[in-house]
């Protein structure tokens, strides 16, 4: 198969949703959840949403690595990028992220040498190509990301580079879920599994959901398809009374996962006894920091970050909307205080924040209009 | 290369075709015949021909259907 045309496909897509609509139970209400970024992108981009039954309700979890970040740490980074020495890369939707001092594309215009990279290994080539600059790396992201950190901190050790430095708040996908799959607010049925993520970890980690908590989940793509087609699978699940861990994405995924990036994160990380998230709070092993044989490279340690805690804004929703609380349009400040262009908190800020996906293809299911309201 | 928005938010994995090898490297097109050099180093042994599904310039997983 093609592997975008025919995933695609309208005439095939509404023939799944057919089948889903077919096993949706009358006056049940399903909700399901997705913890991925590019999940929320898609079923918002091609209108996945239009085409379920009414009683289906997708929710989405924390799987934006940027929204999660708490303001303490965007403030780290920004206090390292500030100091003249130093050259400091990132990706591009942590540049307008907002910290109590502002954000680093504010810090950027003041003087301080910012660059967007696409890579870590961008950042590796800068270093190499400034041997008199500090070059740090703002590492963000799940376990999809997270190997391209540690192949570029290996790169760096053999290659002996000592101007290369990472500020890592890579996170990891299973204790968030658990904790909210243990939060009293949401009453989830199935999980829609982050494909990428699983090919790095495979489907393993995911079997605590069905034994513990007795709730389905499938690893699915990201395809308009892949949705669709997992959907139905998490719905026959529970029209069967079945409850496993199932992989759609199977063109990509492997159960057992990427061993060589596993061996590499292993080497260069460690987990971390906790750290913090925006809207959950602290939770315990959820985040990696550099292994003590790459302490070298560690960016906290070269530069003594304090480890500050800074609260959200007030007026900021963003903790109840990641943990599914909330919708989007049913925080007090979206649209309004909160858009793309000036936003409050994170989830506007990345191109694939469920706000941002809200805001930029959902809006039309929720306008509303006010008729003869004044005399 | 073919992906809009930031690459770790969107969790993007891009499918692409090795063109040919250089050493740990590989020289890479996309659906949309963007090339780019992308590390290989994590689903080697690669070859030429074989799609890949990339990363932040990192090959983190092979993919089982054409581009």
């Amino acid at each position: 198969m093609k592997y975008v045309d025919e995933f695609r496909n309208g005439e095939i897509a509404r023939a799944v949703a057919a089948q889903i609509s077919s096993l949706a139970k009358p006056g049940r209400h399903y909700k399901l959840m997705e913890v991925c970024g590019g999940h929320t992108h898609t079923i918002y981009r091609h209108g996945i949403k239009d085409l379920l039954p009414e009683g289906i309700e997708l929710v989405h979890g924390p799987g934006c690595p940027v929204c999660v970040l708490p303001m303490g740490r965007v403030d780290e980074g920004v206090a390292i990028a500030e100091r003249p020495e130093v050259i400091f890369t990132c990706f591009g939707d942590m540049m307008r992220v907002p910290g109590s001092r502002g954000n680093l594309l504010e810090v950027k215009a003041e003087g301080a040498d910012i660059r967007m990279v696409y890579s870590p290994l961008d950042a590796l080539r800068i270093a190499r190509e400034n041997p008199d600059r500090e070059v740090v790396f703002y590492a963000i992201g799940f376990e999809t990301t997270a190997p391209s950190t540690a192949l570029t901190l290996q790169r760096a050790k053999k290659e002996g580079i000592e101007n290369f430095s990472v500020f890592c708040n890579h996170v990891t996908i299973v204790p968030p879920v658990r904790a909210l799959l243990d939060s009293p607010d949401l009453r989830l049925d199935a999980f829609i599994g982050p494909g990428h993520v699983s090919t790095v970890i495979g489907c393993r980690p995911y079997e605590f959901m069905p034994e513990d908590y007795g709730k389905p989940c499938v690893v699915a793509g990201f395809e308009p398809l892949d949705l669709l087609q997992s959907i139905l699978m998490l719905m026959r699940q529970l029209d069967e009374g079945r409850c496993e861990v199932e992989n759609q994405y199977g063109r990509v995924v492997l159960w057992e996962g990427n061993l060589q990036a596993l061996k590499s994160m292993a080497e260069v990380f460690e987990l971390r006894p906790y750290f913090e998230w925006r809207g959950l709070g602290f939770i315990a092993q959820s985040a990696l920091k550099l292994s003590e044989e790459y302490a070298d490279f560690d960016a906290e340690l070269r530069y003594s970050t304090p480890g500050v805690r800074v609260a959200d804004p007030k007026a900021c929703q963003c903790g109840e909307v990641l943990k599914g609380v909330l919708k989007p349009h049913e925080c007090k400040v979206f649209g309004t205080a909160c858009t793309p262009e000036r936003p409050l908190g994170a989830l506007m800020v990345s191109s694939e924040g469920a706000c941002a996906a809200y805001y930029n293809f959902g809006r039309k299911s929720y306008e509303k209009v006010e008729i003869g309201s004044r005399g | 290369m073919d992906h809009d928005g930031c690459v770790t938010c969107s969790d993007a994995g891009i499918p692409v075709r090795v063109i040919f090898l250089a050493g740990h490297d590989a020289l890479c097109e996309d659906a949309a015949g963007n090339r780019a050099g992308i590390a290989v180093e994590l689903v080697e042994p690669v070859e030429a021909g074989e799609v890949l599904l990339t990363h932040g310039g990192v090959a983190i997983g092979k993919v089982k259907a054409d581009i």
